[in-house]
């Protein structure tokens, strides 16, 4: 049995972690890239989504590369997502890929067949064993979040550009390959070390933006063109409203890790949103809002073309915007998206708050 | 008399009969936006993002022309309708997305979700009814009432014809030109909107056509049909659309299938994919036209994609 599962962003590496403290035959499908996407959209329903795309032409890679079993998860609606699984066994299954599927769906209805299920991938590890890798999993997603939010800090200061980011690539790398808690530990303080000692411009004023949007254009840098790294180089500080290990913990743990922030920004959405919409949607009100109030300069909200939850936020934002006076930018993505037109949009707002913080700034001196 | 305004679009096709009669049966004067036009589709554009679909522009053309004639807008948020079934995300942000219309009346705007607890559409009602009654007596009676002509609306697909109020003609079958049938999958909003559907349902009585739609096919037929797929379809509409297709595609009789889509539909857009792969791998499969349309489709075009789908279906029968 190879397992292999769909990209989204780091999730490949407490996955793979998770998988080989099983001691279970890991196949990381190779790294997102315009070939998948080709694949993915030659395959796929043409009006899908874009993840969707991309993770059937991962798995259509990985097949290539040996792995025969795949693990999915799995969803109860309202959002597309929840038939992904479905949909690209289908598909899979048309194209004469035959791989055996494990779709993990939420336990809620099923508890028993969930068990089975999970007993099919755990084989002979002892519970215990299951939940030490799962804790060993989520200590492997804390510290690429961790090692994240220094480069996301240190882009806009550091004194040449590009520093953070090769010394963060090594990083991941170093994380992905701890067999141990210890080496895990020991990667991360090093990691940290190394960044910390990257010489860094005084003075310099850096925007801070909130990215908010759909979880896998927020994750996935191929999707979003490295977005946050064109805004480093632009002396941008950027923040998500998303970062793995929290999503794994309040969606796959209910919460087990105490959360560190404390102002839940989901419940902001109230009073603009006001339901449950599937996917991130409410989330992205709410941190829109929770992001303005700390004050951020302005926002971006990335998406795939045709999410209906982020379509349903973009709908709401302009309010957000009045109430708060911030700027915000909406960028979707799909199969036809082009560098060039992505990075002057971002060129074009991000020169927009700089303009407005000087006249802020004049205002204030006079 | 109090004013209540119903948008003609989303939900209306499917509940109408339910919706103007509880309120007129409760006192109120019932205004329902009339059929969908250009003008209406621009006003409603305004208050949304470019990127949503069609329908739900529709929509908000649909309040705007009413925000003005009534004391009431009717615009539920319709979640669920049964347990652990969804209708689609954005049915579910309808009445957030609606403030960005300025100058609205007071909105009626109940959340129905279904998707736990059966009961809890009871109080759904009697909050409703508050707004014109003080009688939950009178209120349920209205309900109740209300809930027959729902049902008899209904019927009238099952029975294999068109509800009057749709005001679909029918093909003269008296003639003795041969009547081809065929199943039309879409959503009653778009396939019953003649603006939305660019009178799809008219173009295929001229041409003999004899259409079988989703709504026609009962419910346990659905659910027989769909069970052989190992994961639940949540999507209300999608569920049924599919349980259609398939139904229809071993129907004898059917000759193929129109598929009618808007540009940018979530649900549509994976119910579409898991209806091809059910056709694909079932031992008869018949000819799909896929219809996608959005506020730039030319009506020649799809004109002329629907008669070489005729004559392809009629080169079929010989
Ligand atoms: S949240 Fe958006 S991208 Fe994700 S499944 Fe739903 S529609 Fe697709
Ligand atoms: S089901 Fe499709 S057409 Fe209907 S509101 Fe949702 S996305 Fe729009």
């Amino acid at each position: 049995m190879k397992i292999t599962f769909p990209h989204m962003g780091n999730l490949y590496i407490p996955v793979k972690g998770l998988l080989e403290y099983l001691n279970l035959d890991v196949i990381v499908p190779p790294p997102s890239s315009q070939k998948t996407l080709n694949l993915g959209v030659k395959y796929g329903p043409e009006f899908a989504c874009l993840p969707l795309k991309l993770n059937l032409g991962n798995l259509i890679e990985a097949r290539e590369i040996g792995a025969d079993t795949v693990i999915m998860a799995g969803g109860v609606g309202p959002c597309r997502f929840g038939l992904y699984s479905q949909t690209e066994k289908e598909i899979l299954n048309d194209l004469g890929y035959d791989y055996d599927c494990l779709v993990l769906e939420p336990p809620d209805k099923h508890l028993g067949q969930f068990i089975m299920r999970l007993r099919k991938i755990i084989g002979t590890n002892s519970w215990w064993r299951v939940i030490d890798a799962i804790k060993f999993a989520y200590q492997k997603a804390y510290a690429v979040d961790l090692v994240e939010k220094k480069v996301q800090h240190l882009r806009p200061l550091e004194k040449k550009f590009g520093t953070a980011d090769s010394i963060y690539r090594h990083v991941l790398n170093t994380i992905n390959d701890a067999q141990s808690i210890n080496s895990l530990q020991e990667a991360t303080n090093l990691g940290i070390l190394k960044l910390e000692q990257i010489p860094q411009n005084i003075n310099s004023e850096v925007i801070r933006i909130g990215l908010i949007g759909e979880i896998y254009t927020l994750l996935e840098p191929f999707v979003s063109f490295d977005i946050e790294k064109e805004l480093g180089k632009l002396g941008v500080q950027v923040t998500r409203s998303l970062y793995l290990s929290e999503w794994i913990n309040s969606h796959l743990l209910m919460n087990y890790y105490k959360k560190e922030q404390s102002k839940p920004f989901a419940k902001l959405a109230k009073p603009y949103l006001n339901y449950f919409v599937g996917g991130h949607g409410r989330e992205t009100i709410g941190y829109a809002v929770g992001f303005a109030q700390e004050g951020y300069h302005g926002l971006i909200q990335i998406a795939p073309l045709t999410c209906m939850p982020e379509i349903i936020a973009h709908t709401i934002l302009p309010r957000v915007k009045e109430n708060y006076r911030i700027p915000i930018l909406t960028i979707y993505v799909d199969e036809q998206s082009g560098k060039a037109g992505f990075l002057t949009r971002i060129e074009a707002f991000i020169d927009l708050i700089k303009r407005q913080q000087e006249n802020n700034k004049r205002r204030i001196v006079l | 008399m109090l004013r209540v305004g119903i948008p003609r679009a989303l939900s209306y096709y499917k509940y109408s009969p339910l919706w103007t009669n509880f309120f007129t049966k409760l006192g109120a004067e019932v205004i329902v936006s009339p059929p969908t036009n250009k003008e209406m589709l621009d006003l409603g554009s305004k208050y949304v993002v470019d990127e949503i679909c069609l329908p739900v522009k529709v929509y908000f053309g649909h309040v705007n022309y009413l925000k003005d004639k009534v004391d009431y807008l009717f615009v539920p948020r319709i979640v669920s309708v049964e347990k652990n079934e969804y209708t689609c995300p954005k049915f579910m942000g309808i009445p957030d997305m609606l403030v960005n219309i300025d100058n609205l009346p007071k909105l009626i705007g109940p959340t129905i979700d279904l998707t736990k607890n059966d009961n809890k559409l009871w109080k759904v009602v009697l909050e409703v009814g508050s707004f014109f009654s003080k009688s939950p007596y009178l209120i349920l009676k209205a309900w109740l009432d209300a809930s027959i002509e729902l049902k008899r609306y209904n019927q009238d697909w099952l029975n294999q014809s068109f509800p009057k109020e749709l005001m679909v003609s029918k093909i003269d079958k008296k003639q003795e030109q041969e009547i081809l049938n065929i199943a039309v999958i879409g959503h009653e909003y778009i396939l019953y909107d003649k603006f939305l559907s660019m009178n799809l349902l008219e173009k295929l009585a001229k041409l003999n056509i004899s259409v079988f739609t989703t709504e026609m096919v009962n419910q346990k037929t659905i659910n027989k049909e769909v069970s052989i797929i190992p994961k639940k379809i949540f999507w209300n509409f999608a569920k049924s659309a599919l349980g259609a297709a398939c139904y229809y595609n071993k129907k004898e009789g059917i000759l193929g299938f129109i598929n009618i889509s808007s540009f940018g539909c979530g649900p549509d857009s994976i119910s579409n994919s898991m209806t091809v792969h059910q056709l694909k791998n079932a031992k008869i499969s018949k000819p799909i036209l896929n219809l996608t349309i959005d506020e730039h489709t030319g009506e020649a075009g799809i004109n002329t994609r629907i008669e070489a789908f005729y004559d392809l279906l009629k080169r079929r029968v010989g």
